[in-house]
């Protein structure tokens, strides 16, 4: 058998019994580099130590450790009232309120998992109460908790940014309008089912209430500008800006809305540490598996057999996204990430495509399996929180899909969407 | 002389008080050392900018640490569970089905951790004369890290094996972690 016959079957056989990916990844690797080379076993912990030597990556826990910090500082309920200034007097306006909070919730935090947990546990409460039934408030907070890798900071830009070496400030900045984009498509499709159920609209707060609310949520509103203003003019690197982002986290939820105690710092600490280490142990497996690739050529006779079959970046932009799509079914986007990334890549160069847009495009479309049966870790979060049963949940949350699947067309067909900041700003 | 079972049964026990308070170790370094990271690269900013000084280690002190996290915090990771894995098909799998996917799970998680902890424990020798170029310590520090991790892992999994043919735990895993953490 060869090379890439033991790699393909025996990673999928242990992926598909449940061995962790990155122990199923490695194990494929090292019997295929044991039983199809004559290399030395020690090429494994080069290849697998080499990758994690590295600066960019290092952005992934400082985000995270903003993010976690943010969420169990207080932070919600604030950006909560602050959003229904702007929006609570649509019909539904709760639910456009949850929508606007995630809006400005992923500009703190990297992770759309920490943020669906965060305003799920405080608005899905709160939705049931102002007569929104269950099923609908869990489907929309999964869904509106999509924008969060998209609208910088994003842990999933900060991955692909350090695979492909492409600049992850320019991603940060490319995320921006694709990420308003659907939250605009996601309130549009709320107003509708709202108006229709006769979902109800918020009491107007007084002035009074809206300069009290504005300054209490200030705080908050400074962290994107700082992280995104800090890249863009050069302050510092992506991975610096995490850094501070951390920072100044922790010191808005211990000092100045001191809902953050220093004795839970530590556990914040260690889920940060756990995390991130799942994370770049699976990075570390593919590129131990990327690099047999590479030496079995195949990402060569991809681009040469693709090139053969189409000459389209239409037809092979569909392609690619109907079969993310399909693999969303099966794989967590993080590592569907991290292993298709560096063998699609050649593909995209060759076709012209610009790696921000493809990569902005890309997350966009792994985000989505996040609220779809069977394994969408948002669906699982709300529906516990919501207690809504998957079946029910499901049904409500198909025409929020549906947008964003129609974000997802409009950011594979306008480049621009993606281009316009980054080529405007220079990130 | 107590049966056999029991006398397994008080080995397992022991074998895991072993692992959990090495774990308990292994998490504590963890959050010491992701707060020093972020402080390190935090500092970083502030000389560059608030002191008008760049910092020649601070950078390499930062990756070297993140290359600590990783391993260690791999560790953390296969005691508390945390491993990303696929689990739809676990999922849909019949009780008895799934106790044997997760022994083969453990079994290839050991065969894994075992050849790697291996594999960095060479390397760190091969490396015990190359220093780095910023903070002028052995490389070999670095990768020490790889061997213990992965050798507490493999501490881990074979405890949580022995708990569960002696009986002392219950053998069927959260499925759902994220989920689990909320309630």
């Amino acid at each position: 058998m060869s090379v890439l016959g033991y790699l393909v079957i025996i990673f999928l056989l242990l992926l598909a019994v449940g061995v962790p990916v990155a122990v199923s990844m490695a194990i494929a690797s090292i019997a295929a580099i044991a039983f199809g080379t004559d290399l030395p076993m020690v090429v494994v912990g080069q290849r697998m130590l080499a990758i994690l030597d590295s600066f960019p990556f290092l952005a992934l826990p400082f985000f995270v450790a903003a993010g976690v910090f943010m969420d169990r500082g207080g932070i919600t309920q604030r950006l909560v009232d602050f959003s229904a200034i702007f929006v609570g007097r649509i019909t539904g306006g709760l639910a456009q309120v949850l929508i606007g909070t995630n809006l400005v919730m992923s500009g703190i935090s990297g992770a759309a998992t920490a943020d669906c947990a965060a305003t799920g546990s405080v608005l899905i409460p709160a939705l049931k109460r102002a007569g929104y039934s269950a099923a609908f408030a869990s489907a929309l907070t999964a869904a509106a908790a999509t924008v969060g890798p998209i609208i910088p900071p994003s842990i999933m830009f900060v991955i692909y940014g350090a695979i492909t070496n492409v600049s992850i400030g320019a991603l940060f900045l490319g995320g921006v309008i694709p990420g308003l984009l659907m939250g605009l498509y996601l309130m549009i499709a709320a107003y509708v089912i709202s108006k229709r159920r006769g979902y109800p609209k918020m009491v107007t707060p007084s002035w009074r209430e809206v300069i009290r609310i504005t300054i209490d949520a200030l705080p908050a509103l400074v962290m994107p500008v700082l992280v995104l203003g800090g890249i863009v003019g050069g302050v510092f690197t992506p991975t610096e800006a995490g850094a501070v982002a951390a920072v100044f986290c922790f010191l808005i939820s211990t000092c100045v809305y001191r809902s953050l105690k220093l004795s839970e710092v530590p556990e914040l600490l260690l889920q940060t540490g756990i995390l991130t280490a799942a994370i770049m142990l699976i990075v570390s497996a593919a590129s131990l598996i990327g690099w047999i690739l590479a030496r079995e050529r195949v990402p060569d006779l991809l681009v040469v057999s693709f090139m053969n079959w189409t000459s389209s970046p239409i037809v092979f932009l569909a392609c690619i996204n109907i079969f993310l799509l399909l693999l969303g079914f099966f794989f967590e986007a993080v590592s569907l990430l991290i292993l298709v990334t560096p063998v699609i890549m050649p593909l995209v160069y060759n076709y012209g495509i610009d790696p921000v847009h493809f990569g902005v495009m890309m997350c966009l479309n792994l985000t989505i399996a996040l609220i779809h049966p069977p394994i969408g870790m948002n669906m699982f979060i709300v529906c516990a929180i919501g207690k809504v049963s998957v079946r029910d949940y499901t049904r409500e949350v198909i025409p929020f899909l549906l947008v964003l699947i129609l974000s997802l067309i409009c950011v594979t067909y306008i480049p621009d969407l993606v281009l316009y900041l980054p080529r405007l700003l220079g990130g | 002389m107590p049966p056999v079972s029991s006398r397994f049964s008080r080995v397992a026990a022991a074998v895991d008080r072993v692992s959990s308070g090495l774990n308990a170790c292994a998490e504590f370094i963890l959050w010491v050392l992701v707060a020093l990271t972020i402080v390190v690269t935090f500092v970083q900013v502030v000389f560059r900018y608030g002191l008008d000084s760049s910092l020649s280690w601070s950078e390499e002190l930062a990756r070297y640490l993140f290359v600590w996290v990783i391993f260690i915090g791999a560790s953390v990771a296969t005691r508390r569970r945390k491993h990303i894995f696929v689990e739809i098909l676990v999922a849909l799998m019949p009780r008895a089905l799934r106790a044997s996917a997760e022994l083969l799970s453990i079994g290839a998680s050991i065969v894994f951790f075992s050849v790697f902890a291996y594999v960095g424990w060479l390397l760190m020798l091969n490396a015990w004369q190359q220093y780095s170029t910023a903070l002028d310590i052995r490389i070999a520090w670095v990768y020490a890290t790889a061997p213990i991790g992965a050798g507490l892992s493999v501490l881990h999994l074979i405890a949580g094996l022995l708990q569960r043919w002696s009986g002392n735990e219950d053998p069927s895993p959260p499925l759902h972690p994220a989920v689990e953490g909320l309630e």
